[in-house]
């Protein structure tokens, strides 16, 4: 088990390597029928995992299947920047990037139509343990306003399968 | 909050917080903890006081027990040697579920200088052990 230190947000150990999570990802979400996915980066000046708008047809999938987005997104996701199974690293990452933008954030909230939160996905490896969150963690999350959703996924033959929305 | 308190995807929910620490005791007991490893492993469980699988009501009722009693809680934690957390024990029946904590909820949890952690098992596999060590 490998522990961490020099983050603000934590009292208690991290362990990067909890062998009872097979997977972690903790992403910002913000949607919005008008949703303008250039307009958001501009604003907060951050560039998003991945975005979409209104209407717009997606890639064929392995059956040659498109579909069209009823609402406009823009997702900012933990998951390829930080190399730890500690939820509390990746809130750290991506705290990191909002907490500066906090005045941006806001005005993104205070507009009509405009939903936004913080959602984590933790994929259990054994059927057992859990993530955990710190209070400077929820202290930051309260502060911005943001709601936190926690999901677990646990698939028995070990494989991270896709659980995304 | 939409409490979801029969959730079909929770087969039991609550909330336990410990605090480890000989010193304490006092404190502890003040505080409506029972000994769970006498003398120095303390405890306060939602289960009894709470009859619903939405982990937030356990969590809720945490805070409102906790806010009036803050200033104990606050001479327990800093206290040297003492270790206090809160675990979430999440019992689910399928392959997954989840929760949303609400910004007013963390807020309070923060205030009150609490971390929380989930132990969460299935059914069907051997018991979470991921509580408070």
């Amino acid at each position: 088990m490998s522990t961490g230190s020099g983050s603000p947000y934590h009292r208690a150990p991290y362990d990067d390597d909890d062998g009872d999570c097979e997977r972690v990802d903790v992403e910002l979400r913000i949607y919005g029928q008008d949703l303008h996915p250039i307009e958001v980066s501009a604003l907060l000046r951050l560039e998003p995992t991945s975005s979409q708008r209104r209407g717009q047809v997606s890639t064929p999938n392995q059956l040659g299947r498109t579909r069209t987005a009823a609402l406009g997104h823009w997702f900012l996701s933990s998951e390829e920047q930080v190399a730890s199974k500690d939820l509390r690293r990746h809130l750290d990452w991506l705290l990191g990037q909002l907490v500066p933008r906090a005045t941006a954030l806001r005005r993104l909230q205070a507009t009509e139509g405009i939903r936004m939160t913080v959602s984590c996905i933790w994929w259990s490896a054994r059927g057992r343990g859990g993530p955990a969150i710190g209070s400077e963690q929820m202290k930051a999350l309260a502060d911005l306003d943001l709601e936190f959703g926690l999901s677990i996924s646990y698939y028995r033959d070990g494989g991270g399968g896709t659980v995304r929305e | 909050m939409t409490a979801f308190d029969d959730a079909a995807e929770c087969l039991s929910a609550s909330v336990e917080l410990s605090v480890q620490g000989a010193s304490v005791e006092a404190l502890a007991r003040s505080l409506g903890m029972t000994s769970r490893d006498a003398p120095t492993t303390w405890s306060l469980s939602s289960a009894g006081p709470v009859d619903s699988r939405d982990v937030r009501r356990h969590l809720q009722w945490l805070v409102d027990y906790l806010v009036p009693r803050a200033e104990v809680l606050r001479q327990i934690q800093g206290s040297d040697g003492v270790v206090v957390g809160v675990t979430c024990h999440w019992e689910l029946a399928s392959l997954g579920g989840g929760t949303t904590l609400r910004p007013g909820l963390m807020g309070a949890l923060a205030l009150l200088g609490l971390e929380c952690r989930f132990d969460i098992s299935f059914a069907d596999e051997a018991p979470g052990e991921n509580a408070l060590q």
